[in-house]
């Protein structure tokens, strides 16, 4: 597909996916990551504040819950599988993700993810095949409309070369 | 490091200069903390918990997911710190992917400093194979 599809057009630039947390920061998840990665930073164990690394956990949805069965409302960076849908892409790699925080997320918070799309590439081709670069922010805010992280994942959507 | 060591050691800017290396670290990557550190960030792609469809997928093995790699590496700059360190913004380029069995190695230097952030380079290597590249800025009490 060398034009870009005029949806996308539209998207650029735009929040498209807004996605409600199922679940409230609390102590324990907090402790299950510092323990998996054996972080005993003392902020994290006993000041309710979350580390850096959790800041797009809390908007991963549950695998099943008794209202929605197992079909989330939006999948994980939803809006990167619609680019990847729209765009023909079958495949795609992560190229770069960068985290950049705000006020600290603590105990008790509910956030409110807000993806939207950044920029798209020209068609392009290297090793693994023809396609192009997008990157979707996903702004994380509290349930006081703080922000408290962006993240922006860059990828690589493409179909293999036919050689 | 350990935490009895980040107690004790509480950072200043001032001490801190570009060129400054960080003590290395290894650890040994094991299922349960590739399958612990997804669960706790809710990542329930499979290739992070199930050997097969990661093999499948052209995998060695599960792998470490991003949440994960960013929970390893913010870890390591405040354990050196110290817990006062405020991390302001975290880049990371994943090259290839960490299996069990990975003995990690994480190392890590000043580059940059300004009044109010200092940034850190970040590699995450198996034997002498880059994995990850990062970087990491962060700020500290002055």
């Amino acid at each position: 597909m060398l034009e870009l599809p005029q949806q996308i057009r539209d998207w650029i630039g735009k929040v498209v996916v807004i996605d409600e947390a199922e679940v409230a920061v609390d102590q324990s998840q907090i402790e299950n990551f510092c323990s998996a990665v054996e972080d005993g930073n003392p902020v994290y164990w006993e000041e309710g504040i979350s580390p850096p690394g959790m800041l797009s956990a809390y908007n991963r949805p549950h695998p099943w819950t008794p209202s929605r069965g197992d079909k989330p409302v939006n999948r994980p960076l939803e809006l990167h599988f619609r680019v990847k849908d729209l765009l023909e892409l079958p495949r795609g790699v992560v190229a770069e993700q960068v985290y950049e925080f705000g006020v600290p997320v603590r105990v008790g918070d509910r956030l409110r993810a807000e993806q939207s799309l950044r920029e798209v590439s020209e068609l392009k081709t290297n090793k693994l095949g023809t396609g192009r670069n997008w990157t979707i922010d996903v702004t994380y805010k509290n349930q006081r409309d703080e922000v408290v992280g962006i993240e922006s994942v860059s990828f690589f959507g493409y179909q293999r070369n036919v050689t | 490091m350990t935490l009895n060591n980040m107690e004790a050691c509480n950072m200043v800017a001032n001490s801190i200069h570009i060129g400054t290396r960080l003590p290395e670290l290894r650890v040994t990557m094991s299922a349960q903390k590739i399958i612990s550190a997804a669960a706790a960030t809710r990542d329930w792609q499979p290739i992070h918990h199930d050997y097969e469809i990661a093999s499948k997928s052209g995998l060695r093995g599960i792998i470490l997911n991003a949440p994960s790699q960013a929970g390893w590496i913010s870890k390591y700059i405040t354990d050196w710190t110290g817990p006062h360190a405020r991390i302001k913004r975290l880049a990371f380029k994943m090259k290839d992917s960490i299996c069990p069995g990975d003995e990690l190695i994480i190392k890590g230097e000043i580059i940059g400093k300004t009044d109010d952030f200092i940034t850190a380079e970040v590699s995450l290597l198996v034997g002498d194979k880059l994995k990850t590249s990062a970087e990491v800025c962060f700020s500290l009490p002055a």
